[in-house]
């Protein structure tokens, strides 16, 4: 066995907790919580495979590099959102935000 | 509800002691196996040592330095701001001057009883004081004083530095939640706004040095500035960087999270004993950590004329920087939370590209003057 | 023998982290665990020898994107009231299968092809020179998003001033 497959089965294992939370929780806060575990599953493929694949390292890095600052700023724009819905509705069940009248 | 809390707090701190110095030992063993070796040393031959790891992470840049620097630091800021304030400040203790004063004011935080509130989250609430002094003491781990004495000399050091000085409010917010006090909670609130609002143009004031000295390793933007400070050519971002850092650390005109005539002390407010005097010494630790990097960063490290020994240019340069950084608490008032956040956001950014910007543009001038 | 227990030990931890972070009963808690996540995961990336990756992870993670997250935990407060919907089994299998279909996969493909790490270390010449080069552009691009990202959150968060 070798050290790749443990950082492919790491990650999927991320991932599946990611999805499961995402599916689960009808907290808007728990599920961006899940949103940014399933980011980080992903990067953390991305760094393996880069690693020990025969192809440019700077590239994949690269590419995580952007997949971490458009997580901050998916971050920052659902955060908001969850302090708007919580402003109007007291709280954030992603369930009971079937109206569009704010 | 008083006995409670007690017990918890002195089991915690039996068993918190035991383990601490169990786990220090542990990874003193895991970085230094040749810890005997450096004991033989030091009785056969004690001038060797100096250059040991083990001297460096123990006394000199390391453990000792860093906390004989706040007591110090303490009592010249105590008696200068009451020179300025036409007062005496501290007179007593150890006879000339007070100067043993803080050694009292340290005895008397040890002595005093750790007092946990009723409805604060207990875990939280001890741990935050620990991760607030871990936080403001890693950063100094990268900061070098010579090119011998530096902790850990990393190919990233600039990035590793503000890396984990990022990590400062978290620790101030859980710990200003835990005390589940409104003065502390408003004062971590506060204290978020001006930390994330203040590390932007820190992070951009440090980007012309990394430029010029074409390196992110600390070390060797000291190195390149054997010809010319870098203060010369970025003098706008070390004025920013120097406001920025006065603001990182809620010194007096930036101190809106603890000010105290408004929210008694801020997110520190439920603090008490050992306990807050952590959160103080912290501050004071992360004090020194951010001076030592303003003098690598723009006034040359550890370079000077060749009288003197490369540390003591380094140390004397500190000392100036942490004296200058005293001295504002005489001057100033303290700024308002809207003001300072538009001076921030509105004021030390856009400087900072324009120093950014004419660096980029005099750069093929400025090659001749580095190193 | 120790380069494969700690990764083994960091993957533990990880998922032990991120389960605890949707699983526990105080959101500050669990705020506090995913950020513990976050570490966790700059740990690997300093492991495979990536360091830039590694600090940028801690810096951007851990110094913005946890202290956001917990800075909107504290503001909401826990203001949820019924949490978890009973389809915990079909999730479990769900996550199952894809485990262990991409451990097949996984061994059945890579265990034949090469096994170590054939690159050289990490250097920061490749990752500008990959950054400028190959996606000058997109850096562009993921400037304006961010700057629209940094406008749309202060405009949705901005509470109206009520003129009165």
């Amino acid at each position: 066995m070798n050290d790749l497959v443990i950082y492919v089965v790491g990650s999927t294992l991320f991932f599946a907790i990611g999805i499961y939370g995402l599916l689960s929780k009808r907290s808007a806060i728990r599920m961006l919580f899940a949103i940014e575990i399933i980011i980080n599953a992903a990067n953390l493929n991305i760094a393996a495979f880069a690693r020990y694949a025969p192809y440019d390292l700077g590239g994949a890095q690269a590419i995580a590099m952007f997949v971490i600052s458009i997580a901050a700023a998916e971050a920052a724009v659902g955060l908001a959102i969850i302090i708007e819905a919580f402003r109007l509705r007291g709280k954030v069940n992603v369930d009971e935000m079937n109206e569009m009248k704010g | 509800m008083i006995s409670k809390s007690e017990t918890f707090v002195s089991k915690f701190q039996k068993y918190g002691i035991i383990t601490s110095i169990l786990i220090l030992i542990l990874i003193l063993y895991l970085i230094f196996p040749d810890i005997v070796a450096v004991v033989r040393l030091l009785l056969s031959n004690p001038v060797a040592v100096l250059g040991t790891g083990l001297f460096k992470l123990i006394i000199f840049p390391g453990l000792i330095y860093i906390s004989l620097v706040p007591l110090i630091a303490e009592w010249v800021e105590r008696k200068i701001v009451a020179k300025m304030q036409v007062r005496v400040g501290p007179l007593y203790v150890g006879g000339w001057e007070g100067f043993l004063q803080p050694i009292a004011d340290l005895l008397k935080l040890i002595s005093k009883e750790i007092i946990i509130p009723k409805n604060a989250d207990k875990l939280i609430f001890v741990l935050s004081p620990i991760l607030v002094f871990i936080i403001g003491a890693l950063p100094s781990v990268v900061v070098p004083y010579s090119p011998n004495y530096v902790i850990w000399n990393y190919e990233f050091g600039v990035l590793l530095f503000f890396a984990v000085l990022g990590f400062y409010p978290l620790a101030v917010l859980t710990a200003a939640w835990s005390s589940n006090n409104k003065y502390s909670f408003i004062g971590g609130l506060r204290a978020l706004y001006q930390l994330a609002s203040y590390e932007v143009p820190l992070f951009l004031a440090t980007l012309p040095s990394v430029m010029l000295a074409n390196s992110l390793s600390l070390s060797g933007i000291a190195a390149s500035q054997s010809r010319v400070w870098f203060v010369a050519f970025a003098p706008i971002s070390a004025v920013v960087f120097f406001v920025a850092m006065m603001a990182e650390l809620e010194r007096i005109p930036f101190d809106t999270p603890e000010a105290d005539s408004e929210l008694v002390t801020g997110w520190t407010t439920e603090y008490a004993g050992m306990a807050w005097g952590l959160l103080q010494f912290a501050s004071y630790v992360k004090l020194t950590a951010l001076s030592g990097v303003f003098v690598v960063l723009f006034l040359g490290g550890w370079q000077g004329p060749a009288f003197f020994p490369p540390v003591v240019w380094s140390l004397v340069k500190v000392a100036a920087v942490i004296l200058i950084l005293l001295l504002a608490r005489g001057y100033y008032p303290r700024i308002r939370i809207d003001q300072l956040v538009r001076a921030g956001w509105g004021w030390l950014i856009p400087l900072c590209i324009v120093n950014i910007l004419a660096l980029v543009a005099f750069q093929p001038y400025l090659a001749a003057f580095v190193r | 023998m120790v380069d494969i227990f700690i990764p083994i030990i960091l993957v533990a931890l990880s998922s032990i982290a991120a389960l605890f972070s949707l699983e526990s009963k105080s959101l500050v808690y669990g705020a506090i665990s995913l950020a513990m996540f976050f570490v966790g995961l700059s740990l690997f990336f300093f492991y495979l020898g990536l360091p830039y990756l590694a600090i940028f992870q801690l810096a951007i993670y851990v110094g913005a994107i946890a202290v956001l997250i917990m800075f909107t935990v504290m503001v909401v407060g826990e203001g949820t009231s019924r949490e978890g919907r009973p389809r915990l089994i079909v999730l479990g299998l769900l996550g199952f299968v894809v485990i262990v279909s991409s451990l097949y996969f996984a061994l059945s493909y890579f265990g034949s092809v090469s096994t170590t790490q054939t690159q050289p270390g990490f250097s920061m010449q490749l990752l500008t020179a990959a950054l400028i080069d190959h996606y000058g552009l997109l850096i562009l691009v993921l400037g304006l998003l961010l700057t629209a990202a940094a406008f749309g959150a202060v405009a949705l968060a901005r509470r109206e001033v009520e003129e009165s």
